[in-house]
C-alpha cells in the first residue's frame, strides 16, 4: 500500500494548481452578490462615505472647528463654470459673498456679488490639522483664492457644514463598526455558550435576552447613557456609547448562533472533535462557528444601520456624544427648533447622510443574505 | 490488574435519569483488554455496547452517568494506572487521553467530518493538538498516515473536501485520523455497519493489517458475528446492559453455552443451509423495553432453558467454566465445566 516515492508538493501554488475547477464558497457568493443591482449601489455609496470618511482632514477646505465670522448661518455656496454673463470657465469658482445688514431685522445677512469670482484652486493651505494622528499637515484638497468655500453652507458660530459633516461620518461609522464588533463578539460567546452547552447556561442566557429585548430600548439608552458622567472626556464618552449600543445590540446575533449550534452540536463531526480531544471553545470556534459564518456577516450588516440610528438618535437627543465631538447626531442636535429650520435649512445635510448609510447597510445586507443563502436563485 | 492488561473495566454501572427516575443501561460490565488484543463486545441493538464504550473516553450523553465502577487505563510506557471514571468529564486529563491514548471511529462515516474543512485538515488536527510538531510535519505526517490506510494520492487527497470522497474512503480517513497519534486503544462502534459488503471486508483487513504493524488493542463493537469472527480474540455477549457470555472467539463459537449466545449464533444466516431451503431460527419475542426491565436474568422471558421460581429471583452470577470462558446463567448445562481434552480421553 505505501508507495515509497511519493512526492509530496510543499508550495501554496503547487496544490492550488490542482484545483483550478473549484469556486470557493467565498466566490460563489461574490458571483451572486454582484448581481443583486441595489446591493452594488449600496457597496458604492458606502465607499464613497468610507472615502470620504477616512480622508475627512484632506477634503473639507477647513478645519471643522475654524470659524468664519464673515460667513454665520451662510447657505451653501454652489460651485459655477457659468458666470453671470454666461461666459464659461475652465477653471471653476464661486461667487464672492459680501456682509452687510438688513434693514429690517439688523440680521448680518451675506449677498452674493456675482461680480467677483473666487476660483477654486487645488491642494490650498488652510487650518491645520493632524493627518490620520500621524502627522501635522495643512494641504486641503481644495479652497477658495481669494475668500472661503462653504459648500454645505455653515452654522450659527460660522463653522463649515461640509467639513463637520466629513469628520461626523468618520465618527458615526467608526461608531458603528466599533459597536458592530463588539455586539458580534458578545452575541457569537453567549449564543455559542447557550447553544452548544445547553442546559442551565442556556436558559439563563436566554432569559437574560428576553429581559433586555423585553426594555424598550430608547429609554434604556437614554438610562445608560444618563448614567455617564458629566466630567468625562469626549472620548471616554465615545467609547462608553459604542459599549452601551454593543450591550443592547448583541442579543440578536446571540439567538441565531445558538440556534445554529443547537442542530451542530449533534453531528457525528462534533463528536468526532470531541474525541480527538479538542477543548469545546475550539471546538465551537474551530469547527462549528465557520459553517455559519456567511449568515453571521450577514446579520451584522443588518445589525449595522441599527447602532447607526441608536447613535444618531442618542446625540439628537443631546445624551450621545457631544460637541465640540462631531458625529451624525451631534450636527443634527443643532436642527433641533423649528427657526433654525426655517432659517438654515442646510444644517439638516448631515440627515441625508445618516439616510444614505442606512440605506446602504440594508441593501448590503439584503444583497449579502440572498448571496449566502444557497439555495436562492 | 495483570501487566499485560491495557484498559480494564471493573463492574460499571451507567444509568439513564430522566424525570428524577433512574434506569439502569449497563449493569456491572467487567472486561479486560490486553495489549494488542482485539476484544468484541457484541449484542443487540440498545443493550448497551455502544454506552460502554462512550463511557471509556467519558463521551456520554448527559443524561446518561456513570454511578459507580472504574475504567483502569495504563497509558503506554508508564506503570501508574489512571481510573478514568475519576477524571472530570471536560478537563485537561480526559483530553489528553481522547484521540492520543484511546482513539475511536464510529458509524457514520458520511457525517464524521465536517463539510466545511478539507480531509486533511481534519485528519491533522489530532496529530497538531497532540503532538507539538510544525503544519508542514503535521502534514507530512497525516499524508503518511492517509496512504498507510490505502488512500490513494494521499497528498491530493490531503486538499480534498469530505464530499469528494466515498463512504470506504471516509472511513478510511477516520481510522487514519484515530490512528495518527498511534493510540495503545482503539474503540470501533460499529465501523463497518453502514458500509457495504466489500468495502466492509477491506476495511476489517486493514484494521487487522495496521494492528500487526502498530500493535494497538481494539474495542471492536458489532452486532454482525461474521465480522467477530473475522478479526477478534475475545469476545463478550451483551444483553441488556450485562455480559452473559465472554470468552475467546473459537471456545465461544465452538461451545456456546449462554441460552442467548446459542439462540444468536443459530440466526446468524448461512449459505449452505439456505440451499437446504432450511429457515433461519429467530430468537423468541423481543428485547423489552428499557423502562419495563424483567427481574433476575433479564433473558428469562425469552429464554429455553427458563426454570421458574429461579431465573426471574435473581441475577445469576458469572461463572467460570475454562480458565477464559464465562456465562452468567442458572442453566446447569450451560454452567456445567469444560470438558478438557484428557477427560474427553478418559
Amino acid at each position: 500500500m505505501t508507495s515509497p516515492d511519493t512526492t509530496i508538493p510543499t508550495t501554496k501554488e503547487q496544490r492550488n494548481k490542482r484545483r483550478p475547477e473549484m469556486a470557493s464558497q467565498w466566490q460563489l457568493m461574490w458571483w451572486k452578490f454582484k448581481k443583486h443591482y441595489l446591493a452594488m449601489v449600496g457597496v458604492i455609496a458606502l465607499s464613497v462615505l468610507v472615502f470620504l470618511a477616512v480622508f475627512a482632514g484632506i477634503i473639507s477646505p477647513d478645519v471643522p472647528k475654524a470659524r468664519n465670522n464673515a460667513y454665520l448661518s451662510g447657505p451653501p455656496m454652489g460651485i459655477h463654470f457659468l458666470d453671470a454673463q454666461g461666459d464659461f470657465h475652465l477653471r471653476p469658482f464661486v461667487y464672492a459673498r459680501t456682509t452687510k445688514r438688513d434693514p429690517v431685522t439688523l440680521r448680518k445677512i451675506a449677498v452674493v456679488d456675482t461680480d467677483t469670482h473666487w476660483p477654486i484652486e487645488f491642494f490650498v493651505r488652510g487650518g491645520s490639522y493632524k493627518f490620520w494622528g500621524l502627522f501635522k499637515t495643512d494641504i486641503h484638497l481644495f479652497g477658495a483664492s481669494g475668500g472661503f468655500i462653504h459648500l454645505f453652507g455653515t452654522d450659527s458660530l460660522g463653522r463649515d457644514v461640509f467639513a463637520r459633516t466629513l469628520y461626523a461620518t468618520r465618527v458615526s461609522l467608526s461608531i458603528g463598526l466599533v459597536g458592530v464588533t463588539l455586539a458580534f463578539v458578545i452575541g457569537a460567546m453567549m449564543g455559542g455558550i447557550a447553544g452548544y452547552f445547553g442546559g442551565v447556561a442556556d436558559n439563563v442566557i436566554m432569559r437574560l435576552i428576553e429581559f433586555i429585548r423585553s426594555i424598550p430600548t430608547l429609554p434604556l439608552w437614554l438610562a445608560l447613557s444618563a448614567a455617564l458622567p458629566r466630567d468625562w472626556s469626549s472620548f471616554q464618552v465615545y467609547l462608553a456609547i459604542t459599549l452601551i449600543l454593543a450591550l443592547v445590540g448583541w442579543t440578536h446575533l446571540a439567538r441565531t448562533v445558538r440556534s445554529k449550534l443547537l442542530a451542530l452540536r449533534e453531528e457525528d463531526f462534533t463528536l468526532a472533535a470531541k474525541l480527538s480531544g479538542c477543548s469545546n471553545s475550539r471546538i465551537i470556534l474551530r469547527h462549528l462557528l465557520p459553517s455559519f459564518m456567511s449568515y453571521m456577516i450577514v446579520d451584522v450588516t443588518i445589525a449595522f444601520p441599527e447602532i447607526l440610528l441608536a447613535e444618531t438618535s442618542l446625540s439628537f437627543l443631546g445624551l450621545g456624544l457631544r460637541e465640540p465631538v462631531e458625529s451624525w447626531g451631534v450636527l443634527l442636535f443643532a436642527a433641533q427648533n423649528v427657526r433654525t429650520l426655517a432659517h438654515t435649512p442646510w444644517l439638516l445635510i448631515p440627515g441625508l447622510f445618516v439616510v444614505i448609510a442606512v440605506l446602504a447597510f440594508n441593501f448590503i445586507g439584503d444583497g449579502a443574505r440572498d448571496a449566502a443563502d444557497p439555495y436562492s436563485k | 490488574m495483570n501487566d499485560d492488561t491495557i484498559l480494564e473495566v471493573k463492574d460499571l454501572h451507567i444509568k439513564l435519569k430522566s424525570d428524577g427516575v433512574e434506569f439502569p443501561i449497563v449493569e456491572g460490565v467487567s472486561f479486560e483488554l490486553k495489549a494488542g488484543k482485539v476484544l468484541a463486545l457484541v449484542g443487540e441493538s440498545g443493550c448497551g455496547k455502544s454506552v460502554t464504550s462512550a463511557s471509556i473516553l467519558r463521551l456520554l450523553p448527559r443524561e446518561l452517568d456513570i454511578t459507580s465502577g472504574q475504567i483502569q487505563f495504563r497509558p503506554p510506557g508508564s506503570d501508574k494506572v489512571v481510573n478514568i471514571v475519576d477524571l472530570p468529564k471536560e478537563g485537561k486529563g480526559i483530553r489528553h487521553v481522547r484521540g492520543n491514548q484511546i482513539a475511536m471511529i464510529f458509524q457514520e462515516p458520511m457525517s464524521s467530518f465536517s463539510p466545511l474543512h478539507t480531509i486533511g485538515n481534519q485528519v491533522s488536527e489530532v496529530v497538531r493538538l497532540h503532538l507539538k510538531v510544525s503544519k508542514k510535519e503535521a502534514r507530512a505526517r497525516t499524508v503518511k498516515m492517509l496512504d498507510k490506510v490505502g488512500i490513494s494520492d494521499p497528498d491530493r487527497a490531503f486538499d480534498q473536501y469530505p464530499y469528494e470522497f466515498s463512504g470506504g474512503m471516509r472511513q478510511r480517513a477516520m481510522i487514519a485520523k484515530a490512528l495518527s497519534c498511534n493510540p495503545s486503544v482503539l474503540i470501533a462502534d460499529e465501523p463497518t455497519t453502514a458500509l457495504d459488503v466489500t468495502i466492509q471486508a477491506q476495511v476489517l483487513d486493514l484494521m487487522r493489517e495496521l494492528r500487526r504493524e502498530m500493535g494497538m488493542a481494539i474495542v471492536f463493537i458489532t452486532h454482525d458475528l461474521g465480522v467477530v469472527a473475522q478479526i477478534a480474540d475475545d469476545v463478550a455477549i451483551m444483553y441488556m446492559g450485562r455480559i452473559v457470555e465472554q470468552g475467546p472467539v473459537r471456545e465461544i463459537f465452538a461451545n456456546p453455552r449462554h441460552p442467548y449466545t446459542v439462540n444468536l449464533l443459530r440466526a446468524v444466516p448461512r449459505l449452505g443451509n439456505l440451499r437446504d431451503r432450511q429457515k433461519l431460527t429467530p430468537i423468541q419475542g423481543s428485547v423489552p423495553s428499557l423502562f419495563d426491565r424483567p427481574t433476575g436474568c433479564t433473558f428469562h422471558p425469552r429464554c429455553s432453558a427458563y426454570i421458574k421460581g429461579t431465573c426471574e429471583a435473581s441475577v445469576p452470577p458469572m461463572v467460570n467454566i475454562s480458565e477464559h470462558h464465562s456465562v452468567r446463567c442458572f442453566s446447569p448445562e450451560a454452567t456445567a465445566p469444560v470438558a478438557t481434552a484428557s477427560e474427553v480421553a478418559t
